[in-house]
């Protein structure tokens, strides 16, 4: 079947275990107000620096699109990270590319915030879960990425009983979630979380504004994009015995 | 870096040595070299020792290498009148001097200049017994020139003790007289050799396999306890700046192309390989001092262990464009088939860029022309009748070996001027009695072929638009690239976005680079040169990038009037690409073995990939992929674009910023702005 994908990046280094080729799925429910990857936001083949960009594709042929690196994957390790976008918005297109791709080792990276039926799925179908984390609390999710929280909790309570590997990823938005204590907020939602590798905390960096210039789209984040991001205390994870690392 | 490292560095970057440096009016010696109608090589000797005996020994604070040079300009054997004159009877490549070559320097080095004054002095005897004019001639002038050197080392040597600078002194007491025995001895006599060879007018002179030559002597100090590592690093270092302290007058097509390269690791010429504890010290001086010279060339094989890519790694993110990667496993055959022995090929250097050849016998004119290939493309679409791709293709590799024949004719007579100093260095030229200018053991012509990705990506263009769409015509398609696609906006969107490109790993047009590079090469095989040596053909640009651009209107793969070609052998710079492993596939398949004049796949990678946890590690997978693929050579830069874009409108606060140019590093802010826009185009189409 086909899906939408707005670009095929190798050599990520941050997307997974050794060097991973991010296959970047195109449209999402979420409008987070810092999205880095605003051409990732609708589903339509859009406009950005005068280029199309997006595309329409088959899975079998992303496939043989992607299985030109095994020789490299083999070589060297690594594989293929799903991302986006929200790739499990694309479930049934994610699941055939995914069999498809088997044995390399699959990656996705997921908000949550899709039907517990799909994330279920979507979490069978890779060896390792990226599972974003924005917010604890429910109206400042709804207000700064306009969602319902409740399905991302949902989720991440399955997450947090099963079996499937997965790594926690923190946005670190200034004003908007690095709020006094708020590593114990986030702390506290990874209660009894059996098959968690590790948190890792990702500062929000004011490049995020370039993309939305090359698409001529407006940029209005609800937070000042300038001010100060509270460090992180780490220990407090490692007192839960939570390995987290700042990226 | 110690302190003592850290200050000399800065009185370097700051250029104070300039200071000492005077300009000479030459003018009389030159009246006087038309007046007696002296011969080329006297000229050049004349102008060497003149040079030498107006050198004024100067020691920088606290250096112990020394040899700085004082005298800012050299004085020319002709002036452009009598040059011209000379060039109507033959070609002379570039200024007409010895250059772009790896001298011998080691043997030398091994025995000291007395011994080769001696071995100069009796060649000479037997020449005038013999009466051989030629070889009187080239060797009283190499022994006037050894008496030069010496003189002038003489004189540091005493403005040294006059100075209290004991430990140069001392140097300077065994070398260049007397062999060197110790490391510092070898550094300090690879330095006045060096220099001079510089003095006597040859250019883009190399340095050959730095850490061959000098790792016995390195190794003895080691052993003995007179040297620790770190000492050995501080010399080291200390060496690899004199290189720095006098190379703005060494000023090719840009400021930093004056080709003072050296090669390191591979395998000796029994084929073992040849890594030492000395290969790891320069990767580490080069990282600590950042500075565009020497030129650091790593030779890596399938044996190259991972802890090399890893120290090399190391170097790339440090943001210098250093080491280019050079690999034995296609070099080593690709020279042997073109003719070089296999112990000679094992031996491999390169010349001031990219360009493989042998130090000491190589007498290759490596960088005589190139070929523009997008220019063959554009002159077949204009006059091909051609019904299909493969009878287009076929008028291309008739008009490549057109283009091996005009240029053939162009070489029928080449000459170089002599350069009897330098061809002390030059593997049995004294035994032979004649100057390196008359050839030595190979004296092969390299052509570039320039603009590779950009003729490959219209050849594909043009098949799937004119041929296989049929949306338009050969004329059609010409007219489109003369009018700049003026009003031929969707055809323009959909040549760049909707036609396969190289660098993606897409076989239906990376074939056609496989064929292109082979018959590019194919139309120089059997081809016999004016010199007694073959024709090389290679993936370098050099400055044909631009100056090959600018000759041309657009180009059927959407290249717009005015952009460069990207340089070397590297994806186009419109042309997105997935990353970096779809490059190095790409760019492995053609038959890399048949185009050993060299000329690297250039590679960005941003800076911040090598600060991530593992990141080197993983960046160093890269030159180990592209060794397994069978690429021949790779220079992978570590990139931050915004820094760049920053240096254009400050310059001031980038004064140091190095940047890979094509076959050499620079300081970007004294790049003319053609290169520097040209360099962060290629960084933007690599997210």
């Amino acid at each position: 079947m086909k899906g939408t994908i707005f670009e095929i990046r190798e050599f990520c280094l941050q997307d997974g275990p050794g060097v991973r080729t991010t296959v970047f799925f195109k449209g999402c429910p979420l409008r987070c107000s810092w999205c880095h990857n605003p051409e990732g936001l609708s589903r339509d083949i859009e406009t950005m620096r005068g280029q199309p960009c997006g595309r329409v594709v088959e899975a079998s042929e992303l496939a043989g699109e992607l299985h030109k690196g095994d020789d490299f994957f083999q070589r060297f390790g690594g594989g293929i990270t799903f991302s986006g976008g929200e790739p499990f918005a694309q479930i049934d297109f994610l699941l055939e590319l995914a069999s498809l791709l088997k044995p390399l080792h699959l990656v996705a990276e997921t908000s949550g915030f899709v039907s517990p039926a799909d994330y279920k799925r979507g979490a069978a179908a890779v060896d390792i879960l990226y599972q974003d984390l924005k917010h604890w609390d429910a109206d400042a999710f709804s207000t700064h990425c306009k969602g319902d929280l409740s399905l991302v909790m949902d989720n991440l309570t399955w997450l947090k009983q099963s079996n499937v590997p997965h790594v926690i990823r923190i946005p670190l938005i200034p004003g908007v979630n690095d709020l006094p204590g708020y590593e114990e907020s986030f702390v506290s939602l990874l209660n009894g979380d059996k098959a968690l590798q590790r948190v890792e905390l990702l500062p929000y960096h004011v490049t995020a504004s370039v993309k939305y210039e090359l698409m001529n789209k407006p940029y209005k984040p609800t937070f000042d994009p300038s001010a100060e991001i509270r460090k992180p205390d780490l220990d407090i994870f490692k007192q839960h015995n939570i390995q987290a690392v700042l990226a | 870096m110690t302190d003592r490292m850290q200050q000399l560095t800065a009185w370097v970057l700051d250029k104070k040595q300039a200071v000492w440096r005077k300009q000479i009016n030459w003018g009389l010696l030159q009246l006087r070299f038309s007046d007696e109608n002296r011969s080329a090589s006297d000229r050049i000797t004349d102008g060497f020792c003149a040079v030498l005996s107006q050198e004024t020994p100067v020691f920088l604070p606290g250096e112990r290498i020394a040899f700085t040079r004082t005298v800012e300009n050299l004085p020319e054997p002709y002036t452009d009148a009598e040059m011209s004159e000379l060039r109507k009877a033959a070609f002379y490549a570039e200024k007409g001097r010895v250059f772009n070559i790896s001298p011998d320097y080691a043997s030398t080095i091994a025995v000291g200049l007395d011994a080769r004054r001696s071995e100069v002095a009796d060649r000479l005897k037997l020449a005038e017994q013999e009466n051989d004019a030629s070889a009187i001639e080239f060797l009283s002038n190499a022994l006037r020139s050894i008496d030069a050197v010496l003189a002038l080392a003489d004189r540091y040597r005493e403005e040294a003790k006059k100075s209290g600078l004991d430990e140069v002194a001392a140097l300077l007491a065994q070398v260049p007289h007397g062999p060197a025995r110790t490391y510092p001895e070898a550094l300090q006599m690879l330095r006045i050799l060096h220099f001079c060879v510089w003095a006597e007018g040859e250019y883009h002179n190399g340095l050959g396999r730095f850490d061959q030559y000098l790792w016995p002597y390195l190794q003895a100090d080691l052993d003995a306890g007179s040297l620790t590592q770190d000492e050995a690093l501080e010399w080291t270092e200390e060496f690899f700046l004199s290189c720095n302290r006098d190379s703005d007058l060494y000023i090719g097509v840009q400021q930093g192309d004056n080709g003072q390269s050296l090669m390191l690791g591979g395998c000796d010429r029994q084929g073992n390989l040849a890594y030492n504890p000395l290969t790891y010290l320069c990767l580490t001086a080069c990282r600590e001092l950042k500075l565009i010279d020497p030129k650091i060339n790593l030779r890596v094989n399938k044996e190259t262990p991972m802890e090399v890519f890893k120290a090399a790694t190391e170097l790339t993110k440090v943001g210098i464009g250093f080491p280019q990667y050079a690999n034995d496993d296609v070099v080593i055959p690709g020279l042997v088939k073109l003719g070089y022995s296999l112990e000679d090929a094992r031996d491999y250097s390169v010349a001031a860029c990219w360009e493989f050849l042998i130090p000491g016998c190589g007498m290759d004119i490596a960088n005589i022309t190139g070929v523009s290939l997008p220019a063959v493309v554009d002159r077949v679409m204009r006059t091909s009748q051609a019904k299909d791709f493969e009878s287009f293709y076929a008028e291309v590799r008739q008009q490549l070996v057109k283009e091996a024949d005009k240029i053939c004719e162009m070489l029928r007579v080449v000459k170089i001027l002599p350069g009897p100093f330098i061809s002390l260095f030059c593997t049995g030229r004294v035994q032979a009695g004649r100057d390196v200018c008359e050839g030595n053991k190979y004296n092969n012509f390299g052509i570039h072929g320039t603009g590779f990705s950009v003729a490959v990506d219209s050849l594909e263009s043009i098949k799937k638009w004119v041929f296989e769409e049929h949306r338009l015509t050969l004329q059609q398609m010409t007219k489109a690239c003369d009018s700049d696609f003026k009003d031929e906006e969707q055809l323009l969107n959909d040549i760049r976005f909707h036609t396969p490109k190289m660098g993606n790993d897409i076989e239906e047009v990376d074939g056609i680079g496989v064929r292109l590079l082979a018959d590019f090469a194919a139309s120089w095989v059997g081809r016999k040169n004016c010199r007694g040596g073959i024709y090389r053909a290679g993936t370098g640009s050099a400055m044909y990038y631009v100056w090959h651009a600018n000759e041309l209107p657009a180009t059927a793969d959407g290249r717009l009037k005015g952009a460069p070609f990207s340089a070397n052998f590297s994806p186009s710079l419109d042309v997105p690409v997935n990353g970096p492993i779809s490059v190095v596939k790409s760019f492995t398949k053609p038959a890399l073995i048949d185009a050993v004049n060299g000329g690297p796949l250039t590679m960005e990678i941003h800076d911040s990939a090598f600060r991530m946890e593992d990141g080197l590690e993983k960046v160093a997978c890269i030159p180990k992929f592209f060794v397994e693929r069978g690429g021949h050579q790779l220079q992978i830069n570590a990139v931050n674009r915004d820094r760049m874009k920053d240096a254009q409108i400050h310059p001031e606060k980038h004064r140091h910023m190095i940047v890979r140019v094509w076959g050499w590093s620079g300081y970007f802010v004294e790049l003319e702005k053609p290169y520097q826009d040209q360099i962060i185009k290629r960084v933007e189409m690599n997210p």
